[in-house]
């Protein structure tokens, strides 16, 4: 039990046992002391505990019938982007246990909170149990049948009456890869690029900052990496509640006697077991990595060899970090001279050091250039390609990366390849469909090309006037497939937006607060279709570090609930591109006899395309025998050291753990996967690389190739390099190398479009990077601050500073509709009067996401029971607030949240902190009664994001969740 | 062998509450038993650390020695087990105990309780060994298949040790070498006598320990 | 002082446990009360103590990840 965050009889006895028992850390606990403490062991037992204890024995009463056969299935934790090993332990189709898996290179067994209780899913007592509609403001349950003809024939009546654009699909980050996969392509066929997931809000800035800083947007090294790290900075990741299991190899690294600093607005469990911690402003991210930079230049720390020879437009940043003298930098960040030259000093003098960033980085209107600001310290210290260095980005939920990489993104087909016509004919020839039907399923060839709208604006898409959109008609139809409502901002709104729909699908495990949410203002026109879980599927899942890990289907498809390639598939029937959406993909019996995609066709078809990121490499069979042989990876380099797959005979040394993309060249030729990225020190085929040429040859005359010398081990090529294709092969005398069914299919081609992989393997052989041997870009000139610059947020807490660092002008058309910066904050410049705290939001270790899914588990609802507000002693004194009691948070939108105070010295004086996992309350209402019967998660509060404000990173769309205003008062 | 025991490294503990989850999962505990919880000190300020509370298997238990009708006794690998026919809910146990382990499911009317509940070290009780009886009154009993308490095996950090003594002691000591400075074992000395029972490196001195040896 | 007093509640309490239920009188021994199998007397250790010795120490290596990261560099 979370003694510090609870209910009023805990809560109220943490300060006393916390007190008893420092008294008592190593030494002799007296008898008084133990009488005093067992009084709160039965106090609290004796308030929560009036369950019986007769749930025991329900697995066993479900594994006494049968015939006893006991089987383990591994799996993956469907949490958190770690990717910890699961053995499930299964009887006669009932999951019985979980046992750890040692033997994991990522997790050795160790589980958090959520990963120990997943277990549960095996339970699923608040799940979605059949397909439900919206019937007079009540849940009606219906059938498969009715329910696939109904949503079916809705949708195409929507189609046909304001185009394929009026629709919005909301795909999932929880989707396996295939799954993912299908989806691009199921909305795709469709007609619209109106699709998006996750993604969008959790690390779309990193994905498009980092990509265009060196080539590939993901993390460049691995959690078990920082185990060769000197130095470890948590800038914008609290990684103990959002990824504990990476603590395991962080601690590792910090016994080995690795620097580990924290640097953030709250003084976070992150905080706590670092060697230095620095309190922050929020939303002051690029002056504070700026300040670094002024420092590490004027010390000329910078590894100056190193800019030289892979490195472009560094001294456009050295002018900008001269303008961040110690001055300017304390006077927005509130940080003091000397902290932020430690934390400089300490990452320069103890090299390899590494950063490590989450949300705290990406969801700022200036995110693009906060992730990129963090690549170019790490670019000025040599410290990127290189062990124990790069940018750890520590991705979200447990696919997140997969379902970047080849999933249903509204500007790019899977592989990032976009969304141009060469694009689509591509995929069109690896889905085996005609490039022309593809099109004529689009209202147009221009909309076709034009990227979607993003999961973080669709609201708008419904409420803005019809002339200021960039696309036909307003959104009519919105499918939840697998997302929270509440991860989105301005829920005020959303609500509003919910109410103007046509059609409100939900394809989801649980019913999600959306469900509830539209009960709440609709009669009708909302359908919950039950969707299985991960555990009740197969499939591959990408994890934060690149590796691709398998799954086992663990138990059947509980309840009604259907895989979700079978409901794609079901629903490709009924729009009738069923054998197109399978043109490739041989049929399975799936639950009840029904037709499904084979999920390892699926990744077949995956490894037949996506060359562009090396999910070439990555077959089932491969994937699979590393899931059965994981011990023979060494867990500081994850990778294999000798090993036969006892099955197949697969031999495994060499190959890195879940063969990190990129796995260039077809699975025939054994790239290893790469487990950091641009790496020069090794050969290609050895996981080595450098950065990508993706930006052209030179700009403004200047080379933007590596310099010579500067190569990955054993390239035949000495020196920078461009991209390949057969243009280049040929010039270079390497064509011959091809074989001639090769040379067929890659005349005409380049490396990421040779569906032979021919061009990929031969460059390779030659010690090449397919990709081109190119510098980094410190200066990203395609974008709108091509130097990384600090902007005030929205909603600023110093009016004085939005002159000096004033956000972007308004724009009129950004991913399809128009986005605001200088109005919203020029309204609000004087909104701190009115609220005067700052109000941010973040994770706790026990819920993950939107929390529908972990909110429902009582092993894990019982430790949060209550959603909270953490105040800092001070604001709360100032207004006669005690601990844990009601409160209302209420921000510039208007919008009140009822919570729980905490009053901690977590947050400053000044800083309000609200967890972003609940849901089921709406302005001090419980929506209890608008969840279909017994499908409401337990534990329900209010969504911070109710009241969350306007802000949207001007490049991806990014939505600001950190640093916004409130003011709190009493509720009571 | 050395007997059974349990070693909480504070330096490691992220309070991620992993270990309680476990134990929830493993023996199907119910909404309000824990029988182990984490605790912080000095929450949200420098010095914070946090701990994980459970059933110490102590060698000199004091709930054995108090318990009217004996129905608490140690195994002889060192695990403090009970039987819950015997049990009259007494609550002795509960004041007897340094850690606060003992609780009292199934509330009923006043001042009357529930059976004891605690912490088995994942062995069971006495009962046929992973017989439906022992796995309804006392949970899985992992010790009999060769395993170790599901907490610990299951922490995200490895900061909660179990199993042989000397085993997670050596592990300890590995640690708190590496990383030069020990840290409070809490309860370690209380549950399990003084001074030769406190692992190595406990006592902050590992560093200078190893740098005399080296 | 305490004890004394505790153990007199404990009296009352027996004796009113009495009423419903027979008190049993539980033997010293190796275990006490109610016999209760050791870990190694099953089909999976076939009663030597020796093997579910070794078995436990191998197992709990897995707590160890310095052992597993030394383990897997040999």
């Amino acid at each position: 039990m979370s003694l510090t965050r609870k209910t009023g009889s805990a809560g109220a006895n943490s300060s006393r046992l916390s007190r008893n028992v420092s008294a008592h850390l190593g030494r002799t606990i007296d008898r008084r002391t133990f009488l005093k403490r067992s009084g709160l062991g039965v106090g609290a037992g004796a308030a929560v505990s009036q369950l019986p204890f007769s749930m025991i024995g329900k697995a066993r009463a479900a594994d006494a019938k049968g015939d006893g056969k006991t089987e383990t299935k591994r799996t993956v934790c469907t949490h958190c982007s770690v990717g910890c090993a699961i053995d499930a332990v299964v009887k006669n189709g009932v999951w019985i246990r979980q046992e750890p898996v040692f033997d994991s290179p990522i997790n050795l067994g160790a589980h958090c909170a959520k990963g120990a209780a997943i277990r549960e899913h095996g339970h699923g007592e608040h799940r979605l149990k059949y397909p439900m509609k919206l019937v007079g403001g009540k849940w009606q349950k219906i059938s498969w049948d009715e329910a696939l003809k109904e949503v079916s024939e809705k949708m195409l009546a929507i189609k046909k009456a304001n185009g394929p654009d009026s629709t919005f699909w909301i795909g999932s980050s929880k989707h396996n890869n295939e799954q993912a996969f299908l989806f691009r392509k199921f909305v795709s066929f469709f007609g619209t690029n109106n699709m998006d997931h996750q993604a969008r809000i959790c690390h779309s800035t990193t994905v498009a900052g980092v990509a265009n800083t060196w080539g590939y947007g993901a993390m460049t090294n691995s959690y078990n990496d920082e185990q060769n790290s000197k130095c470890i900075l948590f800038f914008g990741s609290n990684a103990a509640e959002a990824h504990p299991v990476s603590m395991l190899h962080t601690l590792h690294a910090k016994e080995k006697g690795a620097k580990v600093i924290c640097v953030d607005p709250r003084f976070t469990r992150t905080a706590a077991k670092a060697d230095k911690y620095y309190r922050i402003r929020s939303g002051t991210d690029v002056a504070f990595l700026m300040g670094m930079l002024h420092h590490i230049f004027k010390n000329g720390w910078e590894d100056k060899d190193y800019i030289k020879a892979r490195v472009y437009g560094m001294d456009k940043i050295r002018d900008e970090a001269a303008k961040w003298t110690p001055e300017k930098v304390e006077e927005v960040t509130g940080m003091k001279e000397a902290e932020v030259r430690d934390v400089a000093e300490t990452m320069a003098k103890n090299r390899p050091s590494t950063i490590v960033w989450a949300m705290g980085q990406t969801q700022h209107t200036n995110g693009n250039a906060v992730v990129r600001a963090s690549c170019i310290l790490q670019l000025a210290l040599g410290n990127v390609g290189v062990a124990g260095g790069g940018t750890n980005i520590y991705r979200g939920h447990d696919n997140v990366q997969g379902a970047t990489d080849v999933g249903p993104n509204p500007d790019s087909l899977p592989g990032y390849y976009g969304i141009a016509a060469g694009s689509w004919k591509h995929w069109c020839a690896v889905w085996g469909v005609d490039y022309e039907w593809v099109k004529s399923q689009f209202a147009s060839q221009a909309m076709m090309e034009k990227p979607g709208l993003a999961v973080s604006r669709w609201i708008d898409a419904v409420l803005e006037k019809n002339e200021l959109i960039d696309q036909d008609s307003n959104l009519r139809a919105v499918v939840f497939w697998g997302h929270a409502p509440n991860s989105q901002t301005r829920g005020k709104e959303m609500v509003e937006a919910m109410k103007k729909l046509e059609l409100l699908v939900v394809v989801d495990p649980y019913p999600s607060a959306t469900a509830a949410l539209a009960a709440s203002v609709r009669q009708d026109g909302v359908y919950l279709l039950p969707a299985a879980t991960q555990l009740e599927c197969t499939g591959s899942v990408t994890a934060s570090n690149r590796s691709i890990q398998w799954r086992e289907k663990v138990i059947e498809p509980m309840f009604e609930s259907r895989t979700d390639h079978m409901i794609m598939y079901q629903l490709a029937e009924k729009f009738g591109f069923a054998k197109e959406f399978v043109a490739k993909i041989k049929l399975v019996k799936g639950k009840g006899g029904m037709d499904e995609p084979d999920i390892e066709d699926t990744l077949r078809e995956i490894n037949r395309g996506a060359w562009t990121i090396g999910y070439t490499g990555q077959s089932p069979e491969r994937l699979q025998a590393h899931m059965r042989n994981m011990h023979v990876f060494d867990v500081k380099t994850l990778r294999a050291k000798g090993g036969k797959d006892a099955k197949t005979g697969y031999v495994l040394d060499g190959d890195y753990f879940g063969l990190p993309w990129p796995c260039y060249g077809t699975a025939e030729i054994k790239h290893p996967g790469s487990p950091n990225l641009y790496d020069t020190t090794r050969h290609v085929m050895d996981g080595g690389g450098n950065f990508r040429a993706n930006f052209g040859v030179e700009k403004d005359g200047v080379n933007l190739l590596a310099e010579d010398g500067s190569h990955s081990v054993g390239a035949d090529l000495t020196t920078g390099y461009p991209e390949f294709d057969h243009v280049l092969v040929k010039k270079l005398g390497w064509w011959d190398e091809l074989t001639d069914a090769e040379k067929k299919a890659a005349e005409g081609k380049n490396w990421k479009t040779d569906l032979s992989g021919g061009i990929q393997r031969v460059v390779m052989k030659h010690g090449c990077h397919p990709f081109g041997n190119a510098k980094a870009r410190a200066v990203v000139w395609n974008f709108p601050d091509a130097v990384p610059l600090h902007r005030e947020p929205l909603f600023s807490p110093r009016p004085d500073l939005i002159d000096k660092y004033p956000t972007h002008d308004d724009q009129k058309s950004r991913w399809r509709v128009p986005v605001l910066f200088k109005t919203v904050q020029q309204a609000n410049k004087n909104a701190v009067k009115q609220y005067p705290l700052i109000m941010t939001s973040g994770r706790l270790v026990e819920y993950e996401g939107g929390g529908d899914e972990t909110r429902s588990n009582p092993w894990l609802a019982e430790l949060q029971q209550e959603m909270f507000a953490e105040i800092n002693p001070k604001d709360a004194n100032d207004r006669g607030l005690r601990n844990d009691q009601y409160i209302w948070v209420e921000t510039p939108t208007k919008a009140r949240l009822k919570v729980k105070t905490q009053i901690t010295e977590r947050v400053a004086p000044g800083t309000v902190f609200l967890p972003f996992h609940f849901a089921g309350w709406f302005e001090g209402r419980d929506l209890l009664d608008k969840y279909p019967e017994g499908s409401a998660p337990i534990v329900r509060g209010e969504s911070v994001n109710t009241a969350t404000t306007y802000g949207y990173d001007i490049v991806t769309m990014m939505q600001e969740n950190k640093t916004t205003l409130c003011q709190i008062s009493n509720a009571a | 062998m050395a007997r059974m025991k349990f070693l909480l490294d504070a330096e490691r503990c992220i309070e991620c509450n992993g270990c309680v989850t476990a134990c929830k999962s493993e023996h199907e505990i119910p909404w309000g038993v824990n029988r182990r919880r984490v605790v912080t000190l000095n929450d949200g300020v420098p010095g914070e650390k946090s701990i994980s509370v459970a059933c110490m298997h102590c060698s000199d238990a004091p709930c054995v020695a108090v318990c009217p009708v004996d129905c608490i006794y140690t195994t002889t690998e060192g695990v403090v087990l009970h039987d819950k026919d015997m049990c009259i809910g007494c609550g002795y146990c509960s004041y007897a105990c340094p850690f606060g382990a003992p609780q009292f499911p199934q509330q009923g009317l006043f001042g009357v309780r529930g059976k004891m509940d605690k912490c088995t070290f994942c062995a069971g009780g006495p009962e046929v060994d992973n017989s439906e009886e022992e796995y309804k009154k006392y949970g899985r009993n992992r010790l009999a298949e060769g395993k170790l308490p599901a907490c610990a095996e299951m922490c995200s950090t490895k900061a909660l040790l179990g199993g042989d003594g000397d085993v997670i002691s050596d592990v300890f000591r590995n640690r708190a070498l590496a990383r030069g400075k020990g840290s409070e074992v809490l309860g370690w000395a209380t549950a399990y006598g003084k001074p030769d029972a406190k692992p190595e490196g406990a006592d902050g001195k590992a560093a200078a320990k190893a740098g005399s040896k080296s | 002082m305490m004890m004394r007093r505790l153990f007199a509640v404990g009296a009352l309490a027996l004796l009113m446990a009495g009423c419903s239920d027979k008190p049993l009188v539980y033997k010293q021994g190796q275990y006490q009360g109610k016999f209760d199998a050791k870990p190694w007397d099953n089909d999976q250790f076939k009663a030597s103590k020796v093997e579910w010795e070794k078995a436990i120490r191998a197992r709990n290596q897995g707590q160890d990840e310095q052992s597993r990261a030394v383990a897997s560099a040999k």
